[in-house]
C-alpha cells in the first residue's frame, strides 16, 4: 500500500505531463523539428569530441560553473499531494510520509541524472579544452548534484516563509552566497586539492538529507505542500495558457493592491465607454507581473538575437518579426481580458471594443518598438 | 412605455454542436416582474442563462432585449479581475455602461454602505470570502440600474442580513420596473419573491406560471412550491 499510492500518483502524472506535451507537439512538430534538431545536435556534438568549435575561446572555466549552478537553482522537489488528501489520506499519517519519501527519492533521483547529463554536454570541452582529467570531472559532478540536493531541500523551508520580502531577501541572499563560495571553493579546489569536492560534497548531502528528513515527518507543512504542489504540477500548462486567449488563467493569490495608481485611482479623469475598457487594459497589462514579465521576455530576446546574430538582413528580418509577434501578443492578452464575464453586457460586436483595441496596441506596442529599434540603429552603426 | 423586456425563443440550444442540453424553451420577461427560473440540477438552467447572454455558440434561439434594453448578470460563481480592486471594478460597470460620475459616486457610496463593504473598496475582490464577493456582484448589478436583472443562484453565501439587503433592492428595483430573472434552488424565498415561474427539467420547459398554476398543474392545491416542483418533476421522470 506505502509504495502503490507512489505509483499510481506517479502514473497519473506522468499520465498529465504526457497529455500537456502532446497537446503540444503533435507528430508534425515532432518530425519535423524534434528529430532534426535531435540530427543535428548530435552531429555538432560528435565533432565536439575531435575539434573544438571556435566560439569557445575566450570562456574561462568559471563560465561552465556558472551554467552548472543556474542549473542547481531549477526545479523543486514535488510531494504528490493533492488537496482532496486532507479528508482522509492525512488520518494515514505512515502513508503521506512514505510518499513524500519516495517522492523525495525520485525528484533527487532526477535532478541528479540532469547535472549528469549537463556535465555530459559539456564533457568535450571539460576534457579537450579545459584540460580536466576523469577524476577531477568526476568529483566536480559529485560536488554539483550535492549542491543541486541540498538547494531543492533549502527552497521547501523557503516556501515556508510567509512574507514575500522576506522570503525575496534570503532567497537573494542564499543565491548570491553559495554562488560566490561555489566558484571560488571549485576553482581552488581544482588547482589545490580535488577531494575536498568529495568531502564538502559530502557535507551538503548531510545537510539536505537530515533537513529533508525532518520535513517528510511534519504534517503541518500539508496546506503549503499542496499549493506548491499545484503550482509546479501547472508549470508547462500556464505556458501553453500563456499564448491561448480562450482559456481561463489560474486565479491570482495575491492579497495586496498593486502600487500602480493605488488606491483605485484613475487613469483617465473624463472617461467615457471606449476610455473605461483601456482604463481596465492598462491597469491589468501593468499590475499584472506575468504580462509584464512575458513583454520584457519578448523583448529581451529580440536583442539579444539582434547583437549576437551578425548579418544586418538577418537582423532586420527579426525586428520586423519582433513587430507583429509583439502586437499579437498584445492582441491576444486584450482579447484574453475582455473575455472576463465581469463585462459579459459589452458584447463582442460592440465597436468600441475594437476602438479601444487598436488604441491600446499601438499604445503598448510603439515606445517598446521603439526602444529596441533604437537598439537596432546603435548596434548596426 | 412597452411592457415586455426581453423575449426568450430557444429551439435548442448546447455547448456542442451534436449535444443540445435545452430544447422548445420560450418565455418573456415584462416590466416590473420577477420570474423565477427553477429545476433540478443539469436540467439547463445555467446553460439557459448562457443562450440568454449570447455566450454559447451551438444555438437555434432568438433573443431579443426589445428595444436593446440594458441587464445586468449576476453569476453563480462571482468573477473578476485579478487586478482591479472592488472601487475599480464599479468604476468599469458604470464607465461601459455610461453612468454619469455624479451618479456613479453617489449611487456606488450607499450601495457600499448597505452591503458594509466601506473598509475594503482599495481591496482586490478576487482575495474576498464567497459571500462578500457576491456583495460585489450584487453591488455592481443594482449600480448600474438596468432594465433587467440575470440572476444565478443569488443567496449562496450571503449573510442573512445582507440577503434581507438585497431582497429590499430587489423589491425597489421591481418597483422602479425592471424585469428579474432569477434562477435559484432556495424555493422557500422564491415561492415568497417571484411573481411568476418557469420549470425546468430535462432541458425542456415543464410548468410556466404562478404559483396557483403550479399547484394546479401538481395537483397540490394548498402545496408549498417545493412539493409542487418535486410532484410535477417526479411525475415526468416516472412517466418517462
Amino acid at each position: 500500500m506505502n509504495n502503490s499510492l507512489f505509483k499510481t500518483r506517479f502514473r497519473k502524472e506522468i499520465g498529465y505531463q504526457w497529455g500537456v506535451f502532446k497537446s503540444v507537439v503533435d507528430r508534425t512538430i515532432f518530425l519535423y523539428l524534434f528529430i532534426p534538431a535531435l540530427a543535428i545536435g548530435g552531429y555538432h556534438y560528435y565533432i565536439w569530441w575531435s575539434e573544438i568549435p571556435s566560439w569557445v575561446n575566450g570562456f574561462p572555466l568559471t563560465f561552465l560553473f556558472i551554467l552548472l549552478y543556474f542549473f542547481c537553482w531549477e526545479g523543486r522537489i514535488r510531494t504528490f499531494l493533492e488537496e482532496a488528501d486532507q479528508l482522509f489520506l492525512l488520518q494515514k499519517r505512515y502513508l503521506v510520509v512514505a510518499l513524500k519519501k519516495s517522492t523525495r527519492n525520485l525528484y533527487v533521483l532526477g535532478y541528479s541524472v540532469g547535472v549528469l547529463i549537463l556535465v555530459g554536454i559539456l564533457a568535450p570541452f571539460l576534457f579537450n579544452y579545459y584540460n580536466l582529467s576523469w577524476l577531477e570531472i568526476l568529483m566536480v559532478t559529485f560536488y554539483f548534484i550535492s549542491l543541486k540536493a541540498l538547494i531543492l531541500g533549502w527552497k521547501q523551508y523557503l516556501d515556508d516563509i510567509v512574507s514575500a520580502w522576506k522570503k525575496g531577501f534570503f532567497t537573494v541572499l542564499l543565491f548570491v552566497a553559495l554562488g560566490a563560495f561555489t566558484f571560488s571553493f571549485v576553482t581552488w579546489a581544482l588547482e589545490q586539492f580535488t577531494f575536498l569536492l568529495l568531502m564538502i560534497g559530502l557535507i551538503q548531502w548531510y545537510l539536505f538529507w537530515v533537513k529533508s528528513s525532518k520535513r517528510i515527518y511534519k504534517l503541518t507543512t500539508f496546506s503549503k505542500d499542496v499549493e506548491v504542489e499545484n503550482m509546479l504540477k501547472l508549470k508547462y500548462v500556464r505556458n501553453i495558457f500563456v499564448f491561448s486567449e480562450y482559456v481561463e488563467k489560474t486565479p491570482n493569490q495575491k492579497k495586496r493592491s498593486s502600487l500602480f495608481y493605488r488606491n483605485s485611482k484613475r487613469i483617465y479623469n473624463k472617461r467615457n465607454r471606449q476610455k473605461s475598457l483601456q482604463e481596465l487594459f492598462i491597469k491589468v497589462l501593468f499590475r499584472n507581473k506575468m504580462y509584464l514579465f512575458q513583454c520584457l521576455q519578448i523583448s529581451s530576446i529580440t536583442t539579444a538575437a539582434l547583437i549576437v546574430i551578425p548579418p544586418i538582413w538577418i537582423k532586420c528580418m527579426i525586428f520586423f518579426g519582433y513587430i507583429i509577434i509583439l502586437r499579437m501578443w498584445i492582441k491576444i492578452v486584450y482579447k484574453r481580458t475582455m473575455s472576463n464575464h465581469f463585462i459579459v453586457n459589452v458584447r463582442k460586436d460592440d465597436i468600441i471594443r475594437i476602438q479601444a483595441e487598436h488604441y491600446i496596441v499601438n499604445l503598448i506596442s510603439l515606445p517598446v518598438i521603439s526602444i529596441v529599434g533604437l537598439i537596432l540603429i546603435l548596434i548596426i552603426v | 412605455m412597452e411592457q415586455t423586456l426581453l423575449e426568450v425563443s430557444i429551439q435548442d440550444s448546447g455547448y456542442e454542436q451534436n449535444n443540445k442540453i435545452i430544447e422548445d424553451l420560450s418565455f418573456s420577461i415584462s416590466r416590473g416582474e420577477i420570474v423565477g427560473l427553477i429545476g433540478p440540477n443539469g436540467a439547463g438552467k445555467s446553460t439557459t442563462i448562457k443562450t440568454i447572454l449570447g455566450l454559447l455558440e451551438s444555438t437555434n434561439s432568438k433573443i431579443d432585449f426589445i428595444n436593446n434594453h440594458t441587464y445586468a448578470y449576476i453569476p453563480e460563481r462571482p468573477v473578476f479581475y485579478d487586478e482591479l480592486t472592488l472601487w475599480e471594478h464599479l468604476d468599469l460597470a458604470a464607465g461601459v455602461m455610461g453612468i454619469e460620475d455624479s451618479q456613479f459616486n453617489e449611487r456606488a457610496m450607499k450601495l457600499v454602505n448597505l452591503f458594509h463593504m466601506e473598509k475594503a473598496i482599495h481591496k482586490l475582490p478576487s482575495t474576498f470570502s464567497k459571500g462578500m464577493q457576491q456583495k460585489v456582484m450584487l453591488i455592481t448589478a443594482f449600480l448600474i440600474k438596468p432594465d433587467i436583472y440575470i440572476i444565478d443562484e443569488p443567496f449562496v453565501g450571503l449573510d442573512p442580513m445582507a440577503m434581507q439587503d438585497f431582497l429590499t433592492l430587489i423589491d425597489n428595483e421591481k418597483e422602479r420596473g425592471a424585469g428579474i430573472l432569477m434562477c435559484t434552488h432556495v424555493l422557500d424565498t422564491a415561492e415568497k419573491v417571484c411573481d411568476r415561474f418557469l420549470l425546468v427539467a430535462s432541458g425542456r420547459l415543464k410548468a410556466e406560471g404562478n404559483l396557483d398554476y403550479i399547484r394546479a398543474e401538481a395537483k397540490l392545491p394548498e402545496a408549498a412550491l417545493l412539493q409542487c416542483f418535486n410532484q410535477i418533476v417526479q411525475g415526468e421522470s416516472s412517466n418517462e
